[in-house]
């Protein structure tokens, strides 16, 4: 804190001695003045009694005259009050006197020659009454009288000189002591209404700072407040138990967390020494642990715990603990007390003990060749590899020089762009670094080597470390070559499949149609005339021969066909247009057979159109082929069946027994013999192509009473996907 | 058909047919087919998708076909090329094309039908139909509107 500033004391002291100094100046020029008055005074008087006993004087003198002269006693009146003035004149003379050396012996004088004077006056009166006005007259003329008085007059125009010269002197002294005394005064003043002046001000101005010091000190004393009360609520909800002490190592303040570590309130624990509340022993031998702020005291420095310590609370329970001390300090460094900050690390050592043990298991996963570990301090470049490493590399243990350009020569030179690029990639866009590549072996041998590595930055976001894993991925890489080629080989040979499916729809079926074509022509042309009956049957027979094998090429050829399809020609189908082409391409047989079809209402599906109609046109023409004597009464309808579609195509043919239910659906399977012309493919192909759509396909039917076959198109198909994905 | 129908003065000029297919056998029995016809007409062959188009493309506008009857699988550049060929060529356009084919797949049919073929027609087994099927492509051509 500021010294806060008093007013200067040498003012108000400055001040205070020139007031005590004019007071003393002045009482000294005042004494000076006074006595200097008193002085005029006395000579003042002086000069006034002389004067007045010089009249008496010759106010006797006059009334002894006319006396004389008269003898009338009236003129001896003012003869009597003057005799009887001059004595107490006289006395009051010796005493203003007394102290004046230069008028005592005059006064003395002027005191006989007056006598002496009185005494001359009374004897002529005397006389005259006596003895009449001549003997008086002869007295006088002696001029005794006369020579008296004018010494009186001497003696007295001398008292009176020495006392005017004396007045003189004396009022201008007096005067000049007063201006002085004024002086002085008028000084003292000025300089004490200076000093008092910036006495003044510096009071004021003090007053100033004190005012604003007051203000400084609340707002501080706030501040402290606050701070404190920010410190404490930031102590009491820190994460870390906090035990304050005093320089004694006595408790003065535990956080929440320490409380409940401890097992003490604060209450309870405040002012006690720490070592009973905060008991800690060393997790293995048992033995006591220095109590840290003893310790922290000691050496006045920040100190750690030793590893392993158990806290044991209150209750007895323990618990691992880690913590710190450090003594508190005031500003001027002393230290008054230690802080403790710990906290309970059995959650960290469960931690650890798995870190541990995974870390154990890495090794172990490591040693035995699965995984090599790498880390590279990207900044002093030096790339780490765990045992594993070398062996995955080809490289002699121990032989790896450790830069990451030390990799390049390892890794197959078709690689090493691939490799550089992935790491350089890495770094900078922060994404983690996978990377399969080739390494080349000493013994020549390429190893297939899979990476995954992260980058770790500092503050400033450059790449410091990277730490990666590796394993060996030959053995996978064959696997997948190996299916890869399986899968090539297998497209190959249903690429080869399709072809010779359409190979066989031509150059199979043009021969066996020539062969039947000019079988029947040479029927044609020379059957009558060259050829005999048995000819003609026997060529029959080859022309049948030669159309049943091309409708068996026909029929496989439609079922390798079914449920081929383009992505493109997945499309919505009005299903009526579908069934009308099947209906188109068997107008021939419904003629044939006056069959009389039904259709009703039909959806629009998501399908291939010639798929539908194709499934249609087998149906239709199964149940015309399969008809009973009656004409054929055939009918198509459809339902919905909220997921899919369900189709029906009923007839009232012969029918079919239940055991062949299943059966009719199988590739080349007939229930009924020659009798019934076809390749037993229909069915085989409808049901390839509804469930290639992810549907089903399935009859109900009563031998004699016809046929009801249902199948389901799904509303949503998975084919389109399936198309794009072949 | 008698002479004097045979006979028809040199003015009327016999109706062009051009068959492309590969088959000899199939060829002969078109050749005797078309001969089953009333008119006047030419039938020419080509072997090959090539030499028909290269044909067209260089023969003078009277002696361009009035009929093409077309294969579907030729060596070489096959049916279907030969028909885009002839659809998207502005003088070779109105030509009715008929596909005449082993092929009885629907996807052939269809693709046939999108790229203009005025008729697609499965080489019939049953000689008489095989027969019938030709001769009838008489009428076709003569019906009204053609």
């Amino acid at each position: 804190l500021r010294r806060i500033r008093r007013p200067d004391r040498l003012y108000l002291a400055g001040a205070l001695f020139i007031l005590v100094f004019i007071t003393i100046l002045s009482f000294q020029d005042w004494n000076t003045f006074g006595s200097t008055a008193l002085e005029v005074e006395q000579t003042r008087q002086i000069l006034q009694h002389t004067e007045s006993l010089l009249s008496s004087v010759k106010d006797a003198e006059t009334g002894q005259r006319g006396f004389v002269i008269t003898g009338d006693d009236q003129y001896l009146e003012p003869y009597k009050s003057a005799v009887a003035a001059v004595p107490s004149e006289l006395s009051q003379l010796r005493a203003l006197s007394a102290n004046r050396a230069t008028v005592r012996p005059r006064i003395d004088a002027l005191e006989v020659l007056v006598r002496e004077k009185l005494e001359e006056l009374n004897d002529t009166i005397l006389l005259r009454r006596k003895q009449g006005f001549q003997a008086a007259e002869e007295v006088i003329k002696t001029n005794r009288g006369k020579k008296t008085m004018d010494e009186i007059r001497r003696v007295g125009g001398e008292i009176e000189n020495e006392a005017y010269t004396r007045l003189t002197i004396e009022s201008r002294q007096w005067q000049q002591e007063g201006q002085q005394t004024q002086l002085t005064m008028a000084l003292g003043a000025g300089i004490l209404f200076c000093f008092l002046l910036l006495a003044t001000f510096d009071i004021g101005k003090a007053a100033a700072e004190r005012d604003r010091l007051i203000v400084d000190l609340q707002l501080a004393n706030a501040r402290t407040g606050a701070g404190r009360d920010l410190l404490q609520t930031t102590l009491a909800s820190i994460g870390d138990a906090v035990i304050a002490t005093d320089s004694f190592a006595k408790i003065t303040f535990l956080n929440p967390i320490a409380e409940e570590l401890t097992g003490w309130k604060q209450a309870d624990a405040a002012g006690q020494p720490l070592d009973r509340v905060f008991k800690i022993v060393n997790e293995r031998t048992r033995a006591a642990v220095e109590n840290p702020a003893t310790k922290v005291l000691r050496e006045e420095s920040i100190v750690g715990l030793a590893n392993h310590i158990v806290l044991i609370a209150r209750d007895g329970s323990e618990r691992p603990i880690d913590d710190s001390g450090a003594p508190i300090r005031t500003e001027r460094g002393e230290t008054i007390g230690v802080v403790l900050v710990f906290r309970d690390v059995t959650e960290r050592r469960a931690t650890e003990n798995a870190l541990r043990e995974s870390e154990e298991r890495l090794r172990l996963a490591s040693d035995a060749g699965e995984i090599g570990i790498w880390d590279w301090d990207v900044v002093h470049n030096r790339l780490t590899w765990s045992e594993s490493m070398y062996a995955l590399h080809g490289v002699e243990p121990g032989a790896f020089p450790g830069k990451i350009e030390d990799l390049t020569p390892l890794v197959h030179p078709d690689d090493r762009a691939l490799l550089e690029a992935s790491i350089q990639r890495s770094l900078r866009e922060r994404e983690p670094h996978r990377l399969e590549f080739r390494v080349v072996h000493p013994d020549g041998g390429v190893r297939w080597l899979a990476t995954s590595a992260r980058a770790h930055y500092d503050e400033e976001g450059k790449p410091v470390r990277m730490l990666g894993a590796v394993t060996d991925t030959t053995e996978r890489k064959k696997s997948e070559q190996q299916l890869r080629l399986l899968n090539q080989t297998l497209r190959r040979t249903n690429q080869d499949l399709q072809q010779f499916s359409y190979a066989a729809s031509h150059d199979l079926k043009e021969p066996l149609r020539t062969v039947s074509n000019y079988l029947q022509l040479l029927r044609h042309r020379y059957g009558g005339q060259v050829l005999g009956q048995e000819a003609l049957e026997l060529i029959q027979v080859a022309i049948a021969g030669a159309q049943r094998m091309h409708a068996l090429v026909e029929a496989l050829l439609d079922y390798s066909r079914a449920g081929e399809v383009g992505a493109s020609t997945i499309e919505p189908v009005v299903v009526e247009h579908a069934v009308n082409d099947a209906l188109t391409n068997l107008q021939g047989s419904i003629g044939e057979t006056g069959a009389a079809i039904s259709i009703g209402p039909l959806p629009t599906v998501t399908a291939n159109r010639l798929h539908l109609t194709q499934v249609f046109q087998n149906l239709v023409s199964n149940a015309l082929k399969y008809r009973s004597e009656q004409p054929p009464r055939i009918s198509i309808s459809a339902s919905d069946q909220h997921e899919e579609w369900q189709f029906l195509v009923e007839d009232n043919g012969v029918g079919i027994p239940p055991q062949y239910n299943s059966q009719i659906f199988g590739i080349f399977k007939r229930l009924h013999g020659k009798e019934y012309p076809g390749a037993g493919i229909g069915l085989a192909t409808c049901k390839k192509i509804v469930e290639r759509y992810g549907g089903q396909i399935w009859v109900e039917s009563e031998p004699g009473k016809g046929s009801s076959f249902f199948f389901t198109i799904p509303k949503t198909s998975n084919i389109a996907a399936d198309a794009a994905g072949a | 058909m008698t002479p004097d129908q045979l006979m028809a003065p040199a003015a009327i000029k016999p109706f062009e047919i051009v068959v492309v297919d590969d088959s000899p056998e199939d060829i002969r029995l078109i050749r005797d087919a078309f001969s089953l016809w009333k008119g006047k007409r030419r039938v020419q062959v080509f072997l090959n998708g090539v030499e028909a188009l290269n044909h067209f493309k260089n023969c003078p506008q009277e002696t361009l076909p009035d009929l093409i009857l077309l294969d579907w699988n030729l060596p070489g550049i096959k049916g279907e090329q030969v028909l885009e060929d002839l659809k998207n060529d502005k003088g070779l356009r109105k030509i009715p094309v008929v596909i005449f084919t082993s092929s009885s797949a629907p996807a052939d049919r269809l693709r046939a039908t999108k790229l203009g073929a005025d008729r697609f027609i499965t080489k019939p087994l049953d000689i008489d139909d095989f027969f019938n099927v030709i001769a009838g492509l008489e009428d076709f051509v003569n019906a009204p509107g053609r």
